[in-house]
């Protein structure tokens, strides 16, 4: 009863985790690859990613560090700083385009390095704590969230033309399948990742490939739901199309809906905070595992500083986005996704 | 005390506390109105008078601001500079374009619009011919202002299905998909009552006609409701089953449109075999009168294009749909069930 319990919550984790990377850009990347043929680039990315992930849970049986020194005992610190470097860029710029959409959408008053210093602060408060805790924390936080988001986006298809799903393939839509499955499938490897990350050895699998499986269903649904509202077009045009397309939804004549853009203010801020605490974690527990010796607070300043600083030098949403992409599935794949399977198959091979 | 100062932050956050504006220092527009005469571009709107709430000495509930402008870039600069304090798009329930403004191009208008962060795309759309300010002034009955009451007109309307809803969401869908056409509510105020007489027919963005044909509901609304009087029998038709199926060959357009309705009473009586064939006949050449409509003023105002597109948006994409229209044929079957 208790492991099943426990499965349960890695999934939450998983879900929250999965939606809070994903859920804001990736219909209008789906879309702007595949168009109506978005439910095949994301079913084709996740069954690649799939993949992926399962090779990841036996290299992540410890942090990068660790693997490192097993396979190049003598280059696996700069190897690992490099990896906690780049990660810890990813969560930067994650920082700052969350504190961006956040000050664009609902908080326009308020300075966007205040938006940032609130998310780090919790963040990596939740980040630092034993991971029973977060994990607790987390999987609470999130059950409310994943049921609001399939609820709201299910709202969002119905309430929109599902006429402008069709076709649902057309010859035209797969012209960009190899780059557009590849860009997703690197998505889905770093929410793969977020699903592992820490687990114990027998649970990886599972919770890796649950979290893949489920982040296809969710984001064919949030991308179905944004496509019924908005059509292909405008879709795969603006930034947030999710947020776009709650605006379009006229929730007052929804009598059980009434008060839907709160819940949906609320999940978001859950859902922000969830995952920038999740992602908050790998960086830091690599630089812990690297320098075991460092004290932990300063440590803690140094992200936290890091963080609001680049929330607050960065200048725009589209660049925050743009910088994200480059350094988690574009360029920076080379370090996060590349050199951890180069990684696992010379371990490999060495033990044979 | 660590814990504590953590979770300082969050007290900047807290209901906006910084920097806030106070509600009467916002002009809280209710309706927009936007319209263009020989020279200008007039533009203006209803202020929500948020002291006449609580101020027993009743001033009117909504204040008209305004601003004319050789440009509508000037306009807007013009009404900003009118406006006593910030203007607050939020609380917007109607936008209302004069057909001045609705034949010369209402896009670049509605993008502006569309581009306010606190705009919500539900917003109604609204044309008329007739005086703007008059409507904006319309003293509603039930409601706050003449925005709200345009708004309730349109919204009850549309949830008893008999008119067609049109959001500023809905235009950007239009515009979108490049000349698409769509249809906006007209509205009119005549002997102090506020009405939606017809439907204002768009192509890209510029209005092109004019209709007050139900049956254009046939096509965009589902379980669209007419009623009816035979005799001195009056009449509800449901819209039960729609089909619209547009086929190109050789550069020629034909639809295939088949409809499915359900008549009933209101007293509950049944309805006769007569009744039905009757309703038919009378139905069937509302629809096609319609499709004859779009086919003379070469705009496809009953979105005929959404059903070419769920057929094949590559192919909608390389036809050139409105040249199309004006030598468009097309078959017409309606069929009434009592229900």
């Amino acid at each position: 009863m208790e492991r099943k319990q426990k499965d349960i919550l890695l999934c939450i984790q998983c879900g929250v985790g999965i939606l809070g990377f994903g859920l804001f850009s990736l219909p209008t990347a789906a879309v702007y690859f595949g168009s109506n043929f978005f439910w095949g680039y994301i079913a084709l990315a996740a069954a690649i990613a799939l993949a992926g992930v399962l090779l990841f849970c036996t290299v992540f049986e410890e942090t990068v560090y660790e693997t490192c020194k097993a396979v190049v005992p003598r280059h696996s610190t700069w190897i690992s700083i490099l990896y906690a470097f780049l990660y810890t860029a990813v969560t930067a710029f994650l920082f700052s385009y969350y504190a961006h959409t956040v000050q664009n959408w609902f908080l326009d008053g308020v300075p966007r390095f205040l938006i940032a210093l609130f998310l780090a602060a919790v963040s990596l408060y939740t980040a630092a704590k034993p991971a029973q805790d977060s994990a607790r924390l987390i999987g609470f936080v999130g059950v409310f969230v994943l049921l609001t988001v399939v609820v709201m986006r299910f709202v969002m298809l119905f309430s929109g033309d599902v006429r402008n799903l069709m076709p649902m393939f057309e010859m035209e839509n797969a012209m960009q399948l190899p780059g557009g499955v590849l860009f997703l499938s690197g998505f889905f490897v770093l929410v793969g990742l977020l699903g592992i990350f820490r687990m114990p050895r027998k649970r990886k699998r599972r919770s890796g490939a649950a979290a893949v499986v489920f982040a296809a269903f969710l984001f064919i649904l949030a991308a179905a739901g944004c496509i019924s509202v908005l059509g292909p077009v405008q879709t795969a045009q603006y930034l947030d199309s999710t947020v776009l397309a709650m605006k379009n939804l006229n929730l007052s004549k929804m009598d059980f809906l009434q008060r839907g853009d709160l819940v949906f203010i609320v999940t978001w801020s859950f859902l922000i905070l969830c995952t920038s605490t999740l992602s908050c974690q790998i960086p830091y527990r690599t630089v812990c595992a690297v320098f075991p010796h460092v004290k932990r607070g300063w440590l803690y300043g140094s992200f936290f500083l890091l963080y609001v600083l680049c929330a607050a030098v960065v200048p725009s949403e589209e660049l925050a986005l743009v910088l994200l992409v480059y350094t988690s599935v574009g360029t920076g794949a080379v370090i996060l996704i590349i050199l951890p399977i180069v990684l696992l198959l010379v371990k490999r091979r060495k033990k044979r | 005390m660590k814990k504590l100062l953590l979770f300082l932050p969050m007290f900047f956050l807290l209901g906006g506390c910084y920097p806030y504006t106070e509600v009467e220092n916002m002009d809280i527009l209710t309706s927009v109105y936007v319209d263009k005469t020989d020279e200008d571009i007039r533009l203006g709107g209803g202020v929500a008078n948020v002291r006449s709430f609580s101020d027993s000495m009743a001033e009117d509930p909504v204040s008209l601001i305004s601003a004319e402008g050789e440009t509508l870039e000037n306009a807007i600069q013009n009404l900003y500079q009118s406006a006593d304090h910030e203007l607050f798009f939020g609380a917007l329930r109607a936008v209302v374009v004069g057909e001045g403004l609705a034949k010369d191009g209402t896009e670049r208008f509605l993008r502006y619009l569309d581009a306010q962060p606190r705009l919500r795309r539900s917003t109604a759309v609204f044309v008329t011919d007739g005086d703007l300010e008059e409507i904006l002034e319309y003293k509603a009955i039930n409601d706050f202002s003449a925005g709200f009451a345009a708004d309730s007109i349109i919204t009850t309307l549309y949830e008893e299905k008999q008119m067609r809803y049109t959001s500023i969401g809905d235009v950007m869908y239009a515009f979108s998909c490049g000349d698409a056409g769509y249809s906006v509510p007209h509205i009119t105020v005549e002997n102090d009552v506020m009405r939606v007489d017809g439907y204002a027919l768009f192509t890209g963005g510029k209005m092109v006609g004019y209709t007050n044909n139900p049956s254009l509901l046939f096509f965009t609304v589902n379980g669209a409701v007419q009623r009816h009087l035979l005799g001195a029998t009056p009449l509800i038709t449901r819209l039960m089953t729609r089909s619209v199926t547009p086929e190109v060959q050789n550069g020629k357009l034909h639809i295939a449109a088949r409809f499915v309705f359900a008549a009933e009473t209101d007293s509950g009586a049944p309805v006769s075999a007569a009744q039905c064939k009757a309703l038919e006949k009378k139905l069937q050449a509302q629809v096609e009168a319609a499709l004859a409509y779009s086919k003379k003023i070469g705009c496809d105002y009953l979105e005929l294009y959404k059903s070419r597109m769920a057929q094949s948006r590559a192919d909608f994409d390389m036809e050139q749909w409105n040249a199309l229209l004006p030598e468009m044929t097309y078959t017409v079957q309606v069929s009434v069930r009592a229900r």
